[in-house]
């Protein structure tokens, strides 16, 4: 077995003796009713929802499923999922804590998400033990070695966010989140030289990034290379602008306010971000509602075939 | 439209600390009982364990438009100032009370009120007689001598063209024809007296939120709008009104002359609500700071002789830590750091946080987290902020007003609430800020905030407004007499002599000072220096004009200097 098998066990083992704790206090964890087709349906609606940001559509979408007595926790977990995405936090924390308490599977998943809701309401010393409780669980686990990082830069404990951040980044090199953690913290550090250069790499694989290209911009100034930060503010305007225009565009369409237009522009700024895949997945949508639209259909034809 | 009213049996009633003589004396007097202005009502008083005890003044409550507000007027509460209004050396209040909504055809307005200090936190509403109570739904305020004569004259800012109250001595005051040139014809929030070119007198910077017309108010259902919050369909605004531009008067002579795009402070329009004067960038020319509701902060940097350019982006001072522009609301400044430059502590909404711009050298980054003033924020929504001492352990401690725009805010799902509590933040001295408890913490909708030594014992004072309602007079508790206040006169056109930097060396250190009368949102504040006090040092005072004096100073008290200048 892998050591991170051997971990997965360990939490997994984890999990279940909290369950039993609850059973023998005599808060017999309730077990809910088992799922039919057309509520597998709509939770793979709910996560397509969530997929293609659109999780004020959730709620309701699962208010049947939510509503039983006792609820089923896989409705209950993308419920918490949806008010991460609405900013929700206390729903988020409550509904996941509720997840925790009564279902095993994808534990450390779901802690990690528990630790990111609470460190977006500001409760970082929530964060920080849920991070830690899940690194004792699995030392292998990088989403949440980056969580204890982030809370650890957030909470300007720099030496303990370094040693979280390399333990994140040893286990997975490729981790965007860990690669800009990484590049904040040597900015924090006052490595201001070597952040620079990470975040000009982290850029290039992710450049749609506005925070790092924010930064990039703090850094050129700072070393007086004036031009070079303009260039890369118009870059942060320009993400900035398409994400706000995307976040637009969708909420119109969601809301009914559909046309081929609002379609190709939605596109068009997903392009701007250099977000190649979302684009594909909006035009596909956009054929699906508007397969005649000539606009649409010149817009294919810049796209591979898949 | 007829100027406001108030019933004349107000003037010359004494507002004080209760006591059993008090309320025994009112019980004897028919009428006394008012709720409005007498002692018999006050609050209890909480048990003084500090570092603030209600100070039981019953202030004129205020009003801002109606109950729940509907529209985005009724939204950011009035305003207030501190300021020795008739020059013996201690601070009167003003309430800036914006009144009920403003209806077509109907004078408006609600009734200013100016309070004289007669020491030992005893204040008197002068009455109808001082002649404050303008017409017009005000906002803020803000405080200067404007005709160099020596007395502190003040500035509203209302919906629709703002008001100018020449102070004629005697705690009377007379509203000049057009504000002296200042009037404008927008919504103004906060506005700053600051001698930007340094010529000895004191321009304005006065600051516009959005265009609003009252008599066509943006709703929700209406003209096709759909604004809402979380879902929940909530009053209009900012988002999808026009922003409006702020403007710059220069002093010439006392008349007020609009020099907005000559100076450099033509920026595009952004949704403006507070502002402060500073140094930021050490030059010794005075800039400006402005906090915009959902669009970057601006920060004119003075680059000499009256002309300044907007430097927020490029300073790092307009948005968060991560790149988004957040709603700013109030401001205080302050040097955190001890390396004499002012760092700025902004407030936001809720589910951003604070922003603390910590200034290094003019280059600002954004360390609100790490110093502690951001996760605990997030749920609030902040307005006026002030760093003040509270505990006279040398470092500047901080408070704010919390209190959501949106009475839904108490809705399920919201992660917030409309009452929240004012935060008082300690400072542990190494840059560090936590939440401390104190009596403050009972949820409220709190908008502007000032803070002053109002009883002259060494100890800053709080006044908070709420939104409507009675405003919060909080009485420091330090140990008196253990402060260094430092009261500068900069002669005529400047009598509290602001845009000096005052500097005190003990044996552990520099703690800097800017003297400036404004408090950021919508309010100002006491201009003197106060410095807690650690022992013997010398005081440095760089006056604007960049002559310096330095003074020996052996024991605490106050030091007034400048006077003959």
């Amino acid at each position: 077995m892998t050591p991170r098998g051997r971990a997965t066990v360990f939490a997994r083992t984890f999990g279940a003796i909290v369950l039993a704790t609850l059973a023998a206090c005599g808060d017999e964890a309730p077990v809910a009713a088992p799922l039919d087709d057309a509520d597998r349906a709509v939770l793979a609606r709910a996560e397509d929802l969530l997929y293609h940001q659109a999780p004020e559509q959730v709620p309701a979408l699962l208010e049947p499923l939510l509503a039983r007595d006792p609820t089923p926790v896989e409705a209950e977990y993308l419920a918490g999922q949806a008010a991460y995405y609405l900013q929700d936090w206390a729903a988020c924390v409550t509904r996941l804590e509720q997840v925790l308490e009564r279902d095993e599977a994808d534990y450390l998943t779901r802690c990690n998400a528990l630790g990111f809701a609470h460190a977006k309401r500001g409760d970082y010393a929530d964060a920080r033990t849920l991070f830690e409780r899940i690194v004792a669980a699995d030392p292998e686990e990088s989403k949440a070695w980056y969580g204890l990082a982030h809370v650890a830069l957030l909470e300007g404990r720099l030496p303990d966010a370094r040693v979280a951040l390399d333990r994140s980044l040893a286990l997975r090199p490729d981790y965007l989140k860990a690669r800009f953690a990484e590049v904040r913290l040597l900015d924090a550090e006052g490595r201001s030289d070597e952040a620079l250069v990470a975040v000009t790499a982290l850029l290039d694989a992710w450049p749609s990034n506005e925070e790092a290209l924010f930064l990039q911009v703090k850094l050129l100034r700072a070393e007086g290379r004036d031009d070079e930060a303009d260039q890369a503010e118009s870059r942060r305007a320009a993400v900035y602008a398409a994400k706000e225009q995307i976040a637009t565009l969708a909420g119109r369409i969601r809301a009914g306010d559909d046309d081929p237009a609002a379609r190709r522009a939605l596109v068009l700024a997903y392009l701007q971000l250099g977000d190649a895949g979302e684009a594909r997945d909006a035009l596909l949508g956009a054929l699906a509602v508007f397969p005649d639209d000539p606009g649409l259909r010149e817009l294919a034809q810049g796209f591979a075939p898949r | 439209m007829s100027r406001s009213r108030r019933p004349s049996s107000r003037a010359g009633r004494a507002l004080s600390v209760p006591s059993i003589a008090g309320l025994v004396f009112c019980a004897c007097l028919p009428g006394c009982g008012d709720s409005a202005s007498g002692p018999a009502g006050s609050r209890t008083t909480a048990a003084a364990d500090g570092p603030f005890v209600d100070a039981g003044l019953l202030l004129a409550p205020l009003t801002c438009g109606g109950e729940n507000a509907r529209t985005i007027l009724e939204v950011n509460g009035g305003g207030l100032a501190l300021f020795d209004a008739d020059g013996d050396g201690d601070l009167e209040i003003l309430l800036v009370d914006p009144g009920p909504y403003p209806s077509a055809g109907v004078a408006s307005g609600g009734t200013n009120t100016l309070y004289r200090n007669d020491g030992g936190m005893h204040f008197v509403d002068v009455g109808e007689a001082s002649g404050v109570g303008v017409p017009g739904f005000c906002n803020g305020v803000a405080v200067g001598d404007v005709d160099a004569d020596g007395r502190r004259d003040v500035y509203l800012t209302r919906l629709g063209p703002n008001a100018l109250l020449r102070n004629t001595g005697d705690l009377r005051f007379e509203e000049l024809p057009e504000a002296g040139g200042a009037a404008g014809d927008g919504w103004s929030t906060s506005a700053v007296f600051v001698d930007v070119d340094l010529d000895g007198d004191l321009d304005l910077y006065v600051v516009d939120y959005l265009a609003f017309d009252a008599d066509h108010p943006p709703l929700h259902g209406v003209d096709g709008r759909d604004c809402r919050w979380k879902g929940m369909p909530v009053m209009c605004g900012p988002q999808g009104l026009p922003a409006q531009p702020d403007h710059y008067y220069r002093n010439d002579d006392g008349r007020l002359v609009d020099a907005t795009a000559a100076a450099g402070f033509d920026a595009p329009p952004g949704y403006g609500l507070g502002c402060l004067d500073g140094d930021f960038d050490a030059d010794g020319w005075p800039d400006v700071y402005v906090s915009n509701d959902s669009t970057p902060n601006f920060l004119f940097l003075n680059t000499g002789h009256g002309k300044v350019v907007e430097s927020g982006l490029a300073a790092g001072a307009a948005l968060s830590s991560r790149g988004r522009e957040q709603a700013g609301m109030g401001i205080a400044a302050g040097d955190l750091e001890g390396d004499g430059d002012e760092d700025l502590l902004v407030t936001n909404f809720s589910m951003e946080s604070n922003a603390l711009y910590v200034n290094d050298g003019g280059r600002f980054d954004d360390r609100a987290d790490p110093m502690g003033v951001g996760g605990p924020s997030r749920r609030l929504l902040g307005w006026g902020a002030a760093f003040v001492d509270f505990d006279l352990d040398g470092a500047l401690d901080l408070v704010n007003a919390n209190g959501h725009v949106y009475p839904q805010a108490d809705e399920p799902g919201t992660d917030t609430s409309y009452a929240q509590p004012d935060t008082l933040w300690h400072n542990d001295g190494g840059g560090r800020f936590s939440p401390r408890a104190w009596d403050g913490d009972a949820p409220a909708v709190s908008r502007a905030l000032s803070s002053g030594d109002l009883d002259d014992d060494g100890v800053t004072d709080l006044v908070i407004l709420r939104r409507s309602g009675r405003p919060m007079v909080w009485r420091g508790l330090a140990p008196e007499r253990r402060s260094l206040t430092v009261a500068l006169d900069g002669g005529p056109g400047n009598p509290d002599g602001c845009g000096a930097v005052v500097a005190f060396t003990d044996a552990e250190g520099t703690r800097t000072r800017r003297v400036r009368s404004s408090a950021g949102y919508q309010a100002a504040g006491d201009p003197r220096a106060l410095f807690a006090w650690r022992g013997t040092g010398t005081l440095d005072v760089r006056w604007p004009d960049g002559t310096h004096e330095q003074h020996a100073v052996d024991a605490p008290g106050t030091l007034a200097l400048g006077a003959a200048r």
